[in-house]
């Protein structure tokens, strides 16, 4: 049996993520900025991991910070608005 | 001396002068610990994310104050026992202050309360100047009729 050419592996351009708040400095991390925080929140309220919005280690830990100050003061929810039967 | 962030949420439900009272009564708990306050600022009633204790509806506060762990605790004491403070959030800004920026700083705020006044008085001067020197000219383009005016 001849040995069969090797499948081209399927190939993944991964587009490098980069921080967005390390490339711009100025923009702030704080729970009272809400449209910002929705952004690393899924539908369901939770928070987006690094691994997909990007995030370095250092300001992802500020986001997830910022983001549970503001489920506490009502600004942002835990759970989805309307219940998912 | 530390600079502090803190924001309280009054139950939307109560009528305003219970609002009002509650925001009194921290601005001055604020004040009379040893803090000063360097601004208030009122976000008034927003929907909440979620209810709580049966309403959906609250008030929010943001003070931005200079005190000291005692103030804050004192502060943080006064909101647990009040019923009309549903949540509250208490932050720190930075770690030392400088009083004398501090001063500036609200001098600077209550500057900005006032320049609403300042505008008014400059825009009818300018209004009025351009008519002046060339009725006929459109409002619009008041310098454009001004500079040949000049030259001849």
């Amino acid at each position: 049996m001849p040995v069969m050419p090797r499948r081209k592996r399927k190939q993944f351009y991964v587009r490098r993520k980069v921080c967005r708040f390390c490339v711009d400095a100025k923009l702030p991390i704080d729970y009272k900025d809400v449209n910002t925080l929705r952004q690393f929140v899924t539908e369901r309220g939770k928070i987006i991991p690094r691994r997909i919005s990007g995030n370095c280690a250092r300001h992802q830990r500020r986001v997830t910070r910022a983001i549970k100050q503001a489920r506490l003061l009502a600004l942002i929810s835990y759970t989805p608005q309307v219940p998912i039967t | 001396m530390r600079r502090y962030e803190s924001v309280w949420v009054v139950n939307g439900d109560l009528p305003d002068e219970e609002v009002k009272s509650a925001i009194d009564k921290f601005s001055g708990i604020i004040s009379s610990q040893g803090g000063t306050l360097v601004g208030l600022d009122e976000w008034g009633r927003r929907k909440l994310a979620y209810k709580i204790q049966g309403t959906i509806r609250g008030y929010y506060v943001l003070a931005d104050f200079a005190g000291s762990s005692e103030t804050v605790k004192e502060l943080e004491r006064n909101y647990r026992i009040d019923d009309r403070i549903i949540r509250f959030l208490t932050t720190k800004k930075s770690d030392k202050v400088n009083l004398e920026a501090l001063q500036a700083e609200i001098a600077a705020k209550a500057k900005a309360a006032a320049p609403e006044a300042v505008p008014e008085v400059a825009a009818p001067v300018e209004a009025a100047a351009p008519v002046e020197v060339s009725p006929p000219a459109a409002a619009a383009v008041p310098e454009e009729p001004a500079a040949p005016a000049q030259e001849e």
